[in-house]
This record gives structure tokens, C-alpha cells and sequence, in this order.
């Protein structure tokens, strides 16, 4: 419900903000905290990303999966090992060829792994730093979503990956609720 | 620490809800379509429907109270949860569907909440708070079975049955089996608290007699007992990233309202323990995440602390005599690290942080109840805020302090 300001003559720096709910504390202190990633799903970036640069190298690829398999995994339950990590292994072998839904779905798998590190896990083990690390893996898996077009998918794979996308992207903070 | 890629979480919550149409444009969320696949791939489809449906709604808890409201965790769809089984046994080429396996596999954990998620989405109780119109479209969706009302039987009865079923063969050493135990333990603690306090609670109910506050306070402490038990042990440490979206802040609030308000009472030992032992778990900010998550949790400790000193100084003990909880030492530290200025109790109403602290987690729980019956939908009332001596409240008598708690705070996330 719009609250009505009053305008004194010749004030024209009313607040259009007023008909919006107040804010709650805890959304303001979220609204200082993280940056809102509006671009995506709108493609506003200019240059679309080449992936095959962005993959890790076959030895961190199989890192990943193992971590993703320990940390993850168990706990969301949206891929199947026994027939997915075949299909990793041809993929780390060849990455210039890789389909559209598994290469999302491989960028998803990266970027939860390393989510689900600390970030001083992820310094031992891969010499980076994690927010540098999801950024990557993230950015490599929006654009991978964007090659699938992935809001008309039917992909259960891409939509596997949109979703590891999005739990990458929680806010890391415990969030008192 | 940069922010790099962290999306606040009402952006998240949108595209969440793109994810979920993607879903239903797909027909991952019935069973008609379904029985289409293969049962390899349809068995696959309940997995990702409903991973997703639990993550979307708790992201939705946290996104104000539209977004609790709006929850696809409703009556509507019927997919059934997923199947107990593991990887090895679910097969590509099987042309039958998956048979559920006995005791505990690979997927316990997901198995194990997607039905507790499946239990709550036809409880009137949590209808009560979402959709209060959808009640009737539950009761036809399970004619025949035991009607939910007031809720405590039903919860008994689920809770037999997940023990029987799944929790008695889980194995406290396997991390993901205690994963399971401990949040199971804390969804049916908060059931229990929730379904109580829309009983009791609230201007138009009557309050709580100290019997019925004492209820509640138990429930909450096994809710942090249960959350002790899951993030506790070194070998669910590589969940944290997960269980960092659950932290149980309706039990705290709720357990140092009681040390605030009786703070001789029986239970006010337990009570401390139960605090103290849960923050040490959750280990929060000694993963140096900042202060901002950390100021209203100092506050809601200090405030019961001095309370509980007080009180003990009043019956004549001295300040040196009296032992320091854990979790009052710890906030203390994290506090100065963080350079903060501990607030002090009582003051009025308007200064209050405890009051204040409750109308600044508007909208931060699924709040019970609401804007359901008899609860106007007005932000941060008065007369909801916490128990607290007259001083604190401003010449609100004790009396009708006591059996008020703000429901707003008392968030409802089921899917531990």
C-alpha cells in the first residue's frame, strides 16, 4: 500500500521509495553485504566467454568431482556417480567438444565443489583463492547456460546445472532464520 | 574477505523461481508426466524436483514474508519423494521401478527430508502460515488418513515412523547418517515448538501458563541439542557449507527469552549448555564471516546474561561467585575481535534490544501463524515482544510478558 508523502511546494525530492514495504534490518545489512549480479540471465556482458580455457586441468576436474562427491552430493542427491563420471572422464579428455548440458553441468559441479570448501581447504588444495575460484567456475557456468539456452531447456542435465548454479550462490553467512 | 559472488539472497530467490518453472514447464513435479521416462530417469527427475523444491523454499524463508508465503512446497503436485536407493542400484537400463531399499543408503539424508518435507507440505499448521486456502486441497489429497489437527499426534506418529523406518539404523560414525539423526532430531523439536506456540501464543490466545512457556523452552533446547548432534563432530564439517543456511536462531531466541524471564528456573542449567554447546558447533565466526550476522545474536546472549547475573546478585550471591557460561565468554571475545559495544538491558521499550531485536527479524522466519487468525499483520508490535522483566517492557506487567513470544522470530525451516 503506497504511503502518501506530503510534497511542500517546490520539493521535488520525494522519496518514490515510499511505496515500497519498509525494509527489515536484516535485508538492509544483506543489501550492504553482497553485490546484486543482475546481468545474469540477461546476458548483459558483451563478450561471451570461451570455455575451454576456463575447465581446470584433468587432474583438478577429478579434485573436484571427488570433493563434490564428499560434500555435496550426499547431501542434494541430483546426479547419478555411476553414469555421470564416465561421461566426466571422456569430457576432462576433450575439452573443446563437450555438449552444452554437460559442460553447464560440469562448471555446476566445479563451482559447488569449491563452495563447499573453506577458503583456506581451497588455497591448499588448488593454490587460488575460492572467491576467485566460484567466480570462475560460475561465470563458466552461466555462459555454458546461456549455450543451451537454458530457459527452454529440457535438459534434466542443464536444469541440474542452472540448480548447482544457484545452491553455489547462496550467501555464505548463517542466515538467522 | 571480498564478496565476490554472493548473491543477496532475494535475487537468489527469483531465479530460484525460474529454476522451479523450468521444472514444471518440464513436469518434474508429476507423476503423469513422469510415468512417461524410463523409471531410471523418472526416479532421477523426483531427485532434482525435489532437492529443489527444499533449497527454493528455504531460500524463500529468508527472503521476507512474501517469499515464505509463496513456497512451491504446497498440496498442488504429487510427486512422490525420492526413492531409498543407491546410485549402484539405480540402473539406466532397469525397465521396473526402483524398489526402496531397507535401513540406510547413499541418499538417507535427501530420502529422509524429502518425506519430512512431504509430511509438512498437507499440515494444516504450515498451511496455516503459507497458504491457509490450500488446507482443503490437503484434506482431499489425503481422504482417508488421520486428520492433522492440532498437530501433536501426527508429529508422534511421523516421528515413530522415521525412527522405525530409517533413524534406528543409522550409524552415528557414518557423517551422513548423523547428519540425518541430528537434523530429523531438530525438525521435530521445531515441529513440536511451532505447533505449540500457535496454540498458545499470541494477543488473541490465551498466554501461556508457565507450564506451557516451560514446554516450549524444552522443545527449543532439543532443537539445539539436535543441532549440536549434526555440526558437533569433525566428520560433518565438510556440510558446513550447507548447514551454515540452518542455523537454529528461533531456539536461541527462544531459550534465552526463558533465561531472561526465569532466570532461577529449573531449566536455566540446560538451558546454558544447550546455548553453549551449540556455539561452539557452529563454530560461526570463528570462520571470520564479520559482524554483521553476529550483532543481534551478542545481544540476545548479553541481555540474557545480564538478567541471569542479576537476578543471581539479588539472592544475595556475589558477582565473583557465579560461573560464566561458555557461550558468554565466547560472545564476549568475538564482541571485543569485532569491536563492538555491548548494549545493556532494560531501558524502554524502544531501546530495548531485545525488543528491538525482534522486530528486526521480521521477516527473516516463516513466521506461525502470521497474518493467520487473530494476528494483525503489522510489523514489530509491542505486545508481541519477548518476555522480559516490567523495566524492559515499559510497565508491561510481567504477567502478560511472559506468555507472549514473537512468532516472527520463531522461523520455520523444516528440512533439516
Amino acid at each position: 500500500m503506497p504511503r502518501l508523502t506530503l510534497i511542500q511546494d517546490g520539493d521535488y525530492e520525494s522519496d518514490w521509495s515510499a511505496d515500497e514495504e519498509p525494509k527489515t534490518a536484516v535485508t538492509k545489512m544483506w543489501d550492504q553485504l553482497y553485490h546484486h549480479r543482475e546481468d545474469f540471465p540477461f546476458g548483459t556482458r558483451t563478450a561471451t566467454l570461451d570455455l575451454p580455457p576456463l575447465h581446470p586441468g584433468p587432474a583438478d576436474i577429478f579434485r573436484l568431482w571427488q570433493i563434490y562427491l564428499d560434500n555435496v552430493n550426499p547431501l542434494l542427491n541430483v546426479t547419478h556417480s555411476p553414469t555421470l563420471q564416465p561421461r566426466l572422464v571422456e569430457a576432462a579428455g576433450n575439452p573443446t567438444g563437450i555438449a552444452p548440458p554437460l559442460e553447464a553441468l560440469m562448471f555446476g559441479i566445479y563451482s559447488m565443489a569449491i563452495r563447499s570448501l573453506s577458503p583456506v581447504d581451497c588455497e591448499a588444495a588448488f593454490l587460488h583463492g575460492k572467491d576467485d575460484l566460484l567466480l570462475r567456475y560460475q561465470s563458466g557456468c552461466q555462459q555454458a547456460l546461456m549455450n543451451c539456452g537454458f530457459l527452454r531447456t529440457n535438459s534434466r542435465d542443464c536444469l541440474t546445472a542452472y540448480y548447482l548454479y544457484l545452491v553455489s550462490s547462496t550467501p555464505p553467512y548463517y542466515f538467522l532464520a | 574477505m571480498s564478496m565476490a559472488f554472493n548473491t543477496h539472497p532475494q535475487s537468489l530467490y527469483v531465479m530460484l523461481g525460474m529454476a522451479t518453472r523450468i521444472a514444471q514447464r518440464m513436469g518434474l513435479h508429476h507423476e503423469a508426466t513422469l510415468s512417461k521416462y524410463s523409471p531410471f530417469e523418472a526416479e532421477m527427475r523426483r531427485r532434482l524436483w525435489w532437492s529443489l523444491v527444499l533449497f527454493e523454499s528455504r531460500i524463500g524463508e529468508q527472503s521476507e514474508k512474501g517469499g515464505a508465503r509463496n513456497s512451491t512446497l504446497s498440496p498442488i503436485w504429487d510427486c512422490k519423494p525420492p526413492t531409498n536407493i543407491s546410485d549402484s542400484d539405480l540402473r539406466p537400463e532397469m525397465k521396473t521401478s526402483a524398489v526402496a531399499g531397507s535401513r540406510c543408503t547413499e541418499a538417507i539424508f535427501s530420502v529422509v527430508r524429502s518425506q519430512l518435507a512431504d509430511y509438512l507440505r498437507f499440515a494444516d499448521f504450515f498451511l496455516d502460515f503459507t497458504n491457509p486456502a490450500l488446507k482443503h486441497v490437503a484434506r482431499a489429497a489425503k481422504m482417508g488418513s488421520v486428520e492433522d489437527g492440532g498437530g501433536g499426534d501426527r508429529i508422534s506418529v511421523l516421528e515413530t515412523e522415521m525412527e522405525d523406518k530409517y533413524i534406528r539404523f543409522c550409524d552415528p560414525t557414518n557423517p551422513v547418517q548423523l547428519l540425518t539423526i541430528g537434523t530429523t532430531r531438530t525438525f521435530f523439536a521445531r515441529c513440536r515448538l511451532l505447533c505449540h506456540l500457535s496454540s498458545h501464543a499470541g494477543p488473541s490466545l490465551p498466554h501461556m501458563s508457565e507450564g506451557e512457556m516451560d514446554t516450549a523452552t524444552l522443545h527449543a533446547i532439543r532443537m539445539l541439542e539436535g543441532d549440536t548432534m549434526a555440526t558437533a563432530s569433525p566428520s560433518t564439517k565438510r556440510y558446513q557449507w550447507f548447514m551454515a543456511s540452518y542455523f537454529p536462531l528461533p531456539a536461541y531466541l527462544r531459550v534465552a527469552q526463558e533465561i531472561r524471564a526465569r532466570p532461577l528456573g529449573p531449566r536455566v542449567d540446560r538451558a546454558w549448555g544447550a546455548l553453549t554447546d551449540n556455539f561452539a558447533a557452529r563454530m560461526v565466526f570463528k570462520l571470520g564471516y564479520g559482524a554483521g550476522a553476529f550483532t543481534p545474536l551478542n545481544r540476545i546472549i548479553v541481555q540474557a546474561w545480564d538478567a541471569y547475573e542479576g537476578a543471581l546478585v539479588r539472592e544475595g550471591r556475589s558477582r565473583e561467585s557465579i560461573a560464566v557460561p561458555g557461550i558468554v565468554g565466547q560472545v564476549r571475545q568475538l564482541a571485543a575481535e569485532y569491536e563492538m559495544v555491548s548494549t545493556p538491558a532494560g531501558g524502554s521499550p524502544g531501546t530495548d534490544d531485545f525488543n528491538m531485536g525482534f522486530g528486526e527479524f521480521q521477516g527473516t522466519g516463516l513466521p506461525m501463524l502470521f497474518g493467520g487468525p487473530g494476528f494483525p499483520d503489522t510489523m514489530g508490535q509491542e505486545s508481541f515482544l519477548a518476555v522480559g522483566d516490567a523495566a524492559g517492557l515499559g510497565g508491561v506487567p510481567p504477567q502478560q510478558a511472559m506468555g507472549s513470544m514473537n512468532l516472527n522470530d520463531v522461523g520455520w525451516y523444516y528440512s533439516q
